[in-house]
């Protein structure tokens, strides 16, 4: 695909979880996406990624498609739910766990 | 950054919050206290932060910036639990 704003589209619209963060999950290279993948893995969710280190023009295109500056960006059900502030705080209360079991029930429906 | 300089840009772009910076360099933390985020989820209440700071994250003179976002009644009621 050219146009690098329909990828960004098409993979939030794919994937009913998306974390766009810095490396990759067995090695993430910033400690904000360090603690995203840590509160996705302990929810037991699977989810998909993109490294945006890997990626520069996602990296550069998806602030202006989220309205988010910086990286890691979590996409629950095509929505952005956060950076890692609030993915953590979801995590803390529980609530992660029932945005995410949502997400995905909702996946294999449709 | 100086911390001042961030408190400046989040106090001028929302005004008549309360803003508590910590940090240095290029990684702050902050306490945002105010009127306007009554009735905001969790993103949008950051995503009006973050816009007032777009300009140094986007030269990287600022890399990060973790916050709590907080209105007045929050703020009070979590004083009063302390």
């Amino acid at each position: 695909m050219s146009n690098i704003e329909d990828t960004i589209r098409d993979q939030i619209a794919k994937h009913p979880v998306i974390l766009y963060m810095k490396g990759v999950p067995e090695m993430p290279q910033c400690g904000f996406s360090a603690k995203a993948v840590s509160c996705l893995q302990s929810a037991g969710v699977p989810f998909a990624y993109v490294n945006i280190l890997a990626a520069p023009s996602i990296r550069e295109k998806l602030p202006s498609i989220s309205q988010w500056p910086t990286f890691p960006q979590l996409f629950i059900g095509g929505e952005l739910v956060g950076g890692s502030d609030i993915v953590s705080e979801l995590s803390a209360s529980g609530e992660l766990k029932t945005l995410l079991d949502a997400a995905v029930a909702g996946q294999a429906e449709g | 950054m100086e911390i001042a300089e961030v408190r400046a840009l989040i106090e001028t772009g929302i005004p008549g919050c309360e803003v508590r910076v910590e940090g240095e360099g290029c990684s702050f933390s902050a306490v945002i206290i105010g009127e306007a985020f009554e009735g905001l989820n969790s993103v949008k209440r950051q995503q009006k932060v973050l816009a007032t700071v777009t300009e140094p994250l986007s030269t990287g003179a600022l890399h990060a910036i973790s916050m709590k976002v907080y209105t007045p009644a929050e703020w009070s009621r979590l004083a009063d639990s302390a």
